[in-house]
């Protein structure tokens, strides 16, 4: 049953970290991939606040958001004014020297990562009202993707996804737009990241590598890039599926690796057979928009 | 204050250990300057570009000449099938640079997982013993590795100039890059200088691999670390300059060579990749671009300077 628990959990945490991922990507059009890195920051920096400044453990993913949100305002700011592959590169490149950071200092456990984090519940069912906890937040963080891409800030939104200089012409500050929306998405990652380590009481820079931004990316293919209902779907397949290889009892390399080239054999087999995923539409997969840029 | 021997070494050394980056980042460059996609499955290449000589050469005791022709037919041929069946399917469809980039970097995870699986995750080399006894020239240590390296790197960069600027199969390369529509208005099929420009790609892949293998040890995500390095240079160099790309290439290898005078070894990497922060930020054009547009700001003021002297001896 605990086994369970933790994999709900992990879907649960997943959402939220492709539904945020999904708003820059899938409905902005932003090619940000440092998603992984947001995670990571929200997790050390919680980490951090309960086990070096004694904040409250509940509080301190408060600090794991406000962390990420001003990374992604590091890399937003000067990162945005280009666009395209431009973007995805520089976002690439502040990733990986992020996790260099990470990895080279010591005072944060350094390549080995911290261990015994506080833990946000104890007792017998603290995985069982972990997944309540991050359920609610996975599901305030859908209803705010979905507030955030209706309504006349969501149509702006997809006009700027769609066609940014026509956006700019009618008088609206894209770049404001696109700062705020990777911010959200940045402390969303953030949140996701504390929980993260409240939970699981360990963190190490090879939780937040490339490869993670991959798994998200397979969130978001899998469930459909630009519809709100596609990152959990998206998340339930690519989390829960490569457990069925566990049942195997293979060594945990040859596991590793199976599982792996689960899920990247999934999204290349949806990106030729499903562009759209699951619940995104046709459109949204269209040449038209990205291309344009 | 640094000895000169000791600065010597350092720039002998971060030269030869440099070349296969050249290689890498020339291939990337190519495909890149070609399509105008961001390949990163030619990690995929790099992957089983060494794990395939490995197999060739230390378990089956093939010749190196031997290893070396087959795993370019095998890596040339993973290069065709990716485009047959991957990038063109995805141009019909018209679709986004960000289905490319998801494309080939799944592929590329893909196959690091499957040579992971297939190889261990071990690391692993090409030759028995990576010690290579040197000689020394004025103090610097030479090894035979480093002459083989340089020589490779030079006979491959002009080979590929050559290619490039002398041959009719060049000339089809550099118009598709060019300009595609005017191109296959002229008959010249865009889809097959695709190919052609992924196999030209596999030569200095699979050399690259070659002298990366025998100088150090490969996991199965190296693929990637060395592509990421040949993104760097090919910001850096200029998007469209191949030979910008080897350059730059070049120079990051000094960069991480002398590096060590000024932060530690371990801030390597981390200098590398906020390099490349910087080049998309402040010089997406690259030290290639910087110079075509100095270069065109100079030719402006000299035109109007003209043009200003004109006016003033018609005036007078």
């Amino acid at each position: 049953m605990e086994y369970v628990l933790t994999i709900l959990a992990l879907i649960v945490l997943w959402t939220i970290l492709s539904a945020s991922f999904n708003l820059v990507i899938g409905f902005a059009g932003l090619l940000i991939v440092a998603q992984p890195l947001f995670y990571g920051i929200g997790a050390y920096a919680t980490a951090a606040a309960a086990m070096f400044l004694g904040v409250p453990v509940p509080l301190a993913p408060l600090l794991g958001i406000l962390a990420a949100l001003l990374a992604s305002i590091v890399l937003s700011v000067p990162c945005v004014r280009v666009s395209g592959d431009y973007l995805l590169i520089a976002s690439i490149g502040f990733l990986l020297a992020g996790l260099q950071v990470i990895r080279n200092t010591e005072s944060i456990g350094g390549a080995g990562g911290l261990a015994h984090i506080p833990a946000l519940f104890e007792g017998p069912n603290r995985t069982l009202w972990f997944l309540l906890v991050s359920g609610a937040f996975a599901a305030a963080t859908l209803w705010l993707v979905r507030w955030l891409v209706s309504g006349d800030f969501g149509r702006a939104v997809v006009a700027m996804r769609d066609d940014e200089e026509a956006l700019a012409g009618l008088g609206r500050d894209v770049l404001r737009i696109k700062v705020f929306l990777v911010a959200v998405s940045a402390g969303c990652a953030g949140l996701a990241g504390g929980l993260y380590a409240l939970h699981f009481q360990f963190v190490s820079p090879d939780q937040f590598e490339l490869l993670h931004a991959a798994m998200m990316l397979a969130c978001v293919i899998v469930g459909g890039i630009g519809s709100t209902l596609g990152p959990p779907v998206g998340a339930a397949i690519v989390i829960a599926l490569p457990q069925l290889i566990t049942m195997l009892e293979m060594p945990p390399a040859v596991m590793a690796a199976i599982q792996g080239m689960l899920f990247t054999g999934l999204v290349i087999a949806f990106l030729f057979l499903r562009p759209q995923g699951l619940f995104g539409s046709a459109a949204a997969v269209g040449g038209s928009r990205v291309e344009a840029k | 204050m640094m000895d000169v021997t000791v600065f010597l070494q350092i720039a002998w050394s971060s030269i030869a250990g440099s070349s296969f980056y050249v290689l890498v980042a020339v291939a990337f460059a190519l495909y890149l300057k070609v399509t105008t996609y961001w390949n990163f499955a030619q990690a995929a290449q790099i992957g089983i570009a060494f794990y395939l000589l490995y197999a060739l050469v230390r378990v089956l005791a093939w010749p190196a000449w031997a290893a070396l022709g087959a795993t370019f037919v095998v890596v040339a041929g993973f290069g065709l099938a990716l485009e047959a069946w991957g990038m063109r399917v995805l141009r019909r469809r018209n679709s986004p640079h960000l289905t490319y980039f998801i494309f080939t970097f799944m592929v590329a995870q893909f196959a690091g997982f499957l040579l992971m699986l297939l190889g261990g995750t071990e690391p692993r080399s090409l030759v028995a013993s990576l010690f290579m006894p040197g000689f020394l020239v004025a103090g610097v240590s030479v090894t035979a590795w480093d002459v083989e390296a340089i020589i490779v790197t030079l006979v491959l960069l002009g080979g590929i100039a050559l290619l490039l600027s002398g041959t009719a199969a060049g000339e089809r390369i550099l118009a598709v890059s060019d300009n595609r529509q005017l191109a296959e208005f002229y008959g010249i099929s865009a889809e097959r200088t695709y190919m052609l420009a992924s196999i030209v790609c596999a030569v200095p892949i699979v050399a690259g691999v070659w002298l990366f293998g025998t100088r150090t040890t490969f996991l199965p995500t190296t693929g990637l670390d060395l592509l990421l390095i040949a993104t760097v240079a090919t910001i850096l160099g200029g998007v469209g300059s191949v030979i910008g790309a080897g350059v730059a290439a070049l120079a990051l290898g000094l960069m991480r060579g002398f590096s060590v005078f000024v932060v530690p070894s371990i801030w390597e990497n981390a200098l590398v990749y906020f390099a490349l922060v910087l080049a998309v930020v402040f010089l997406p054009r690259g030290f290639g671009g910087l110079w075509t547009s100095l270069l065109a700001r100079r030719r402006a003021a000299r035109m109007s300077q003209a043009a200003a002297t004109a006016r003033a001896s018609e005036a007078a």
